[in-house]
Parts: structure tokens; sequence; C-alpha cells
């Protein structure tokens, strides 16, 4: 299983992401980020609507993850709290997997600071589909 | 000169290339265009799902400025600070310029409720948003 893989997309390299750890028994992923500074408003943080960026990641890893990455989610819903705001720099994401079932699967993430300060979380419903590039199937 | 919600205000609208359309005042709807950088791009080949709600973020943000300039002039305009957001997604979002267009549901002191629409260049909706936000005034620096 190659962790490059995660850095394939160009989104990713936007966002600086870096495999850390993947939990098995947990199905819970943790990755790392850096914010570019192209994504701050003028408060001076991630534009909110650009933090689901990174909380899709996370939670769209775990699910690749959990399945040995044969799929991947295709999102239908995502709902998140903004509960401090994000700058520029260092993020640590966790995603996990709630649910996993044949035709939806629910997924959760979490953003932290380096300080451990939780400043964001998500819940995602999802369709599971073949990875795209996996050879599984054409994406869309 | 521009008014704010007609510029792009800061890097995060300069990175999705955001240009002003139009503000109707009577619906309090403002409606912008925004083009996905490549570096948007998913394995599939669409914006990523995520990253689509910066454009949405965006347009309902512009709405509650404009919407706050034409009720109470420059110097009470309001930016959102987002408390949460609900993402709904209905079809891809192709890596080509979208039309969104942004709302303001309820304008309180306190809470803000807004909403914003996605659509491709045939007027297909491919995404939709609701949020909840706090009006804050405009930072200090201005741009």
């Amino acid at each position: 299983m190659s962790d490059n893989a995660i850095l394939s997309a160009p989104h990713a390299h936007l966002m600086g992401v870096e495999f850390e750890h993947f939990d098995k028994d947990r199905e819970e992923i943790t990755l790392r980020f850096r914010a570019p500074d192209s994504f701050i408003t003028p408060r001076g943080s991630v534009q909110g609507g650009l933090v689901a960026g990174f909380l899709d990641e996370v939670m769209g890893w775990a699910h690749v993850y959990a399945t040995d990455q044969a799929e991947a989610p295709l999102n239908l819903e995502i709902s998140m709290s903004l509960l401090k705001p994000v700058m520029a720099g260092p993020v640590i994401g966790k995603g996990r997997v709630v649910r996993r079932g044949r035709k939806v699967i629910f997924l959760e993430g979490e953003l932290f600071d380096e300080a451990g300060k939780l400043l964001a979380r998500s819940t995602s419903t999802a369709i599971p589909t073949p990875r795209p590039g996996s050879g599984a199937g054409s994406g869309e | 000169m521009a008014k704010i919600h007609e510029r792009r205000r800061s890097p995060s609208s300069e990175l999705m290339a955001s240009d002003f359309v139009s503000f109707d005042a009577d619906r309090g709807e403002l409606t912008t265009r925004y083009t996905p950088p490549p570096s948007f791009a998913s394995p599939r080949g669409a914006v990523q799902g995520g990253l689509i709600a910066g454009f949405l973020d965006e347009v309902m943000g512009g709405a509650l400025l404009a919407v706050t300039e034409a009720r109470f002039g420059a110097a009470e305009q309001r930016l959102p600070l987002n408390l949460d957001m609900n993402l709904t997604y209905l079809r891809m979002v192709p890596m080509e310029t979208v039309t969104a267009k942004g709302r303001v549901l309820k304008l309180g002191k306190r809470v803000a409720f807004l909403e914003g629409e996605l659509f491709d260049k045939d007027g297909n909706l491919l995404a939709r948003a609701t949020s909840s936000a706090i009006p804050t005034p405009l930072p200090e620096k201005g741009d």
C-alpha cells in the first residue's frame, strides 16, 4: 500500500497533505496538512468553506484505507462546525469511518492545531465508488 | 471604486478567480462567477468536494456584505464568521467556470442565516449550502 497515493491529486499538493498513521481497528486515519496562504480571508484565517477541503480529505482517506485502497467516497452531504479559526500553517486531521455499508457510508472528521485544540469537525454521508485511478472503475 | 463584494477581497477570492456578476437588492441575492484553479482538481478530474464549499462560502459571505451595505450603509457592513455549514452535493463540479448565488435568509444581530447555490454553464444545480454565522464588522485593514 503506497502512502504516496495520498499526494497524487493536485488538491493534495495545494493542502500540503502528509500521511501520518492509520489505525485499522478504529478505521481512523491521521494526516498532516499545511494550510496555504492562498486560503486566507480578510480576517487573517482560512476561509470557512475551504476548511471543508481538509475535512473532506481526512474523511475520504479514512474510507480509502479502510477498504485497502479499493474504494473512494462520492459525497452526498457534508456538515461541519467551525469551532476556532484555522490559521495558515500546520494542521492535523483525523478521519474515521463511522459506518460502512454497501450503498451508503458515514464518515466523520476533525481538525486540530499543533497544540491539540479542536478547530473544526464534520460528518459526511457518501456513496462508496471504485477508487478513481485504481483500475476498478472509470470514475466520473 | 468597486464595492467590497464586487472585488476580489482576499487571497481566497483571488485563488477562486471571483468575478462579480450582479446584486439584486430586493431579493438580497448576490451572483458571482468562480473559476476553479487547477490545484482544486481531485483524482476524479472534478473539484474536490470539500473545496466546493470554498465557492459557496465566498458567495454567501459576499451576499451578507452586499445586503448589510444596502440596508445600513458601508459603515455597518458585516462579514460572516461561520459557525457551521451544511453542504449537499447534487452533481460533480467541473473544472470550469461556475455561477454561484448567495442569499441572506435572515439577518439578526447575533446570528445570520445564509444560503448558497452553485450552477454549471447550462444552469444545472451542482451543489447547495446553508450556513449560520455571526455577523462581524470588517477587519480594520479594509482589504
